[in-house]
């Protein structure tokens, strides 16, 4: 016997697995064994092997490298040139929790664009924009990942390097971009610059004409000014203010700037919806044409997820495929969905490519049918209890819109956009340096764990992280920290004390009401 | 049709490349890719050595490794757990050298069910778990790899070829073939 078959052992749980789990133990192995032992395979992509050359075309060929392989040497002895990486790595920026501030991903090719996020903000990108690390411009798509930071919450999410050692720092807004190219990082070429216009709000107790523009240097871990905030006021629009403790904490910016119009109205209330997909008609005319078994992937194909037995007909008599075809060894086979939602079959050998217009079909026809009839019913259904959902959402906004705003306990915040320029991918913030804050000092307890604290002043648009040691907090700051074991903890004053109490928010909006609740205000 | 649980969004991988990126300056920030990955490392292994401890063993040289040779990654477009299984794979094969005793196949059955739904495509063709197991032994070790791989942990041919070091096409191409050898065999 050549294995040692077991069938259907007792299976084990994940208790029993997460006895055995233990980081602590494995950085402690590591830091003692930072070097393998032994080596283990990269991750390169295997090639395919190619067939041996005879030994006589092997033989010239080799004399014909070392040829060439002795006029590079002489080359480079002659003339040697200095190349200077002037590129700072890409930014690997986290928050110390597992939480973390998702980017956006775009993908643009080589001529101009103009990039737009969901929060209306917009940057446009010249043409033949990007260089890849030898300083060489770079062809074909590249995959930007972008990130905006409109408040204290993104800010600790996105891991924004604001300490005592940066200077106080008011940080009305920032973005986090990065380019990549098959997953290597590319880079903003010499002379090329990204125009940004960030949409956020700004509160009316940050001063928009000393904003300035500044670009975090990692390497230094500084942040460098690069230019005045072109800062230009859309609305002025009264928001509520979290000034009475006892309510429930109010969302002031959740990332999205009030709408302007019920256009972009419909279209925030729309993405909260997923996209329903309608379920795809069985083809069931199966008369002398081809039928095909091709394996493919549900998450791409969704439509046919309930199906069993997929197969595809060619949806043509006349196709380029004929009977001594089903004799070859196709290397390569895939389905792809045609824009207007036909789908296409693409055969490749060592011969030649076939491709041919198919649809799929299931091996029982009265069983597909009562299933896609089923499917149809449903699909109708949610798409109408969708459209009625989004009407209640509409009129809520067209009220909200009527409604006159009448809560004394309101500061102005206005909806704005920074305009500037980038010359790099990285780190960018719109910021006013030293601003003029009322500060107390608070006594803490229980700060032995902790590893790191973090205190913001949401209507002065402050953050900042510290060490345990500090004790110096703004006026009615929210004050938050973690421990030694990446976990979270809420600052709430009692007893003239301040103590850290544990939350696990699972989303960043119950982090976000968590952090904007100030329940250390009595 | 079969689904597989291990595909990421390509914005999924970004965002893990950027934790990769993060641990390969600062180890201790591995630990999120350890919370992540462990338990599914652990069963892999455990279904192909039917042992808690020398799971468990196994399981921390693998973690040990990945922490070692981590600037040894770059970012290819699949997940970073296909690297983990890789080495998994690799420590598996040296175990069992080292111990000089037969490669371990854990059979369920629901496998066979995941298999009869690409074989069976004839009346009359019964796959139990005692046929699969017949079978099964008149395969080579990288042809169960492969069956392992694709059909009882349900991976995507990309992640496949990539624990193998073969393409993806290459897998493709070695799964079709396997799947008409064992259609004869069965």
């Amino acid at each position: 016997m050549k294995y040692d078959i077991q069938k259907n052992p007792a299976p084990i749980s994940s208790e029993q697995i997460s006895k055995h789990k233990n980081f602590d133990a494995l950085f402690a192995q590591f830091e003692a064994n930072p070097q393998p032992d032994t080596e283990v395979p990269d991750n390169s992509i295997a090639v395919e092997k190619v067939s041996k050359l005879p030994r006589w075309v092997g033989w010239s060929a080799g004399l014909a490298a070392a040829s060439i392989a002795v006029f590079l040497v002489v080359k480079n002895v002659m003339v040697t040139p200095q190349i200077q990486n002037v590129f700072p790595a890409p930014l690997a920026l986290q928050s110390p929790i597992e939480l973390q501030k998702p980017f956006a991903t775009f993908s643009v090719n080589n001529s101009d664009t103009m990039l737009t996020s969901n929060t209306g903000s917009t940057i446009k990108i010249p043409a033949a924009a990007f260089v890849d690390k030898s300083g060489r411009p770079v062809q074909g798509k590249v995959d930007i990942q972008y990130r905006e930071m409109h408040d204290h919450v993104d800010m600790f999410l996105a891991g924004l390097p604001q300490t005592p050692k940066h200077k106080n720092r008011q940080t009305a807004a920032a973005i986090q971009i990065q380019g990549y190219q098959n997953g290597e990082p590319v880079y903003v070429g010499t002379g090329k610059n990204l125009e940004v216009a960030l949409r956020t709000t700004l509160p009316e107790t940050v001063p928009a004409e000393k904003l300035q523009v500044f670009a975090y240097d990692a390497p230094k871990d500084e942040w460098s000014y690069q230019a005045t905030d072109r800062v230009e006021v859309i609305k002025n629009q009264p928001v509520v203010n979290n000034a009475n403790p006892n309510t429930d904490s109010v969302i002031i910016n959740n990332n999205q700037p009030k709408v302007k119009t019920e256009a972009e109205a419909i279209a925030e209330i729309r993405k909260k919806y997923p996209k329903l997909v309608p379920p795809a008609k069985q083809n069931t005319n199966t008369e002398d044409r081809e039928v095909f078994d091709i394996e493919f992937d549900t998450k791409e194909f969704p439509e046919f997820a309930s199906y069993q037995n997929i197969r595809w007909i060619a949806t043509q008599k006349d196709i380029p495929y004929t009977k001594a075809d089903a004799n070859r060894s196709w290397s390569e086979m895939a389905i792809t969905k045609n824009g207007d939602g036909s789908y296409q079959l693409f055969l490749k050998d060592n011969i030649g490519e076939l491709r041919f217009a198919v649809s799929p079909i299931a091996a029982n026809k009265a069983e597909a049918e009562k299933l896609y009839q089923t499917q149809l019913a449903d699909y109708e259904k949610q798409k109408a209890n969708q459209e009625l959902a989004i009407a209640a959402e509409l009129a809520t906004w067209r009220k909200s819109q009527s409604e006159p705003n009448n809560n004394p306990n309101t500061i102005g915040e206005q909806i704005v956009i920074h305009h500037f320029t980038i010359s790099q991918f990285g780190l960018w913030a719109c910021t006013n340096e030293n601003p003029v804050l009322e500060t107390e000092t608070l006594a803490l307890q229980n700060v032995d764990n902790l590893q790191q604290i973090y205190f913001a002043a949401p209507e002065s648009r402050f953050y900042q992280s510290s060490s345990v040691e500090n004790r110096v907090f703004p006026k009615k700051a929210i004050i938050w920290a973690t421990d030694k074991s990446q976990n979270l903890l809420v600052g709430s004053l009692q007893n003239d004390k301040l103590v850290f109490n544990p939350i696990n928010p699972s989303t960043e909006n119950e982090l976000r009401k968590q952090l904007q609740s100030k329940e250390y205000i009595q | 049709m079969t689904t597989y649980k291990n595909s990421l969004t390509e914005a999924e991988l970004l965002s893990e490349w950027q934790e990769i990126q993060t641990a390969q300056q600062n180890p201790a920030r591995f630990r999120v890719l350890y919370d992540r990955y462990y338990e599914p490392i652990f069963r892999f292994i455990h279904n192909r050595t039917a042992d808690e401890e020398t799971a468990a063993d196994l399981c921390s040289q693998v973690f040990l490794k990945a922490m070692q040779n981590l600037n040894k990654f770059s970012y290819k477009g699949v997940p970073f757990s296909a690297w983990l299984y890789r080495i998994a794979t690799n420590e598996i094969t040296q175990l069992f050298r080292r111990q000089n005793r037969n490669r371990v196949v854990v059979l369920e059955d629901y496998h066979t069910k995941e298999l009869a739904n690409e074989i069976d495509d004839k009346a009359g063709l019964e796959i139990n778990i005692q046929k699969l197991s017949q079978v099964i032994q008149q395969l080579d070790p990288e042809e169960v790899t492969m069956v392992q791989l694709r059909y009882f942990e349900q991976m995507p041919f990309k992640e496949v070829g990539e624990i193998m070091n073969i393409t993806e096409n290459n897998a493709k191409v070695k799964m079709y073939r396997l799947l008409q050898k064992m259609k004869k065999l069965f």
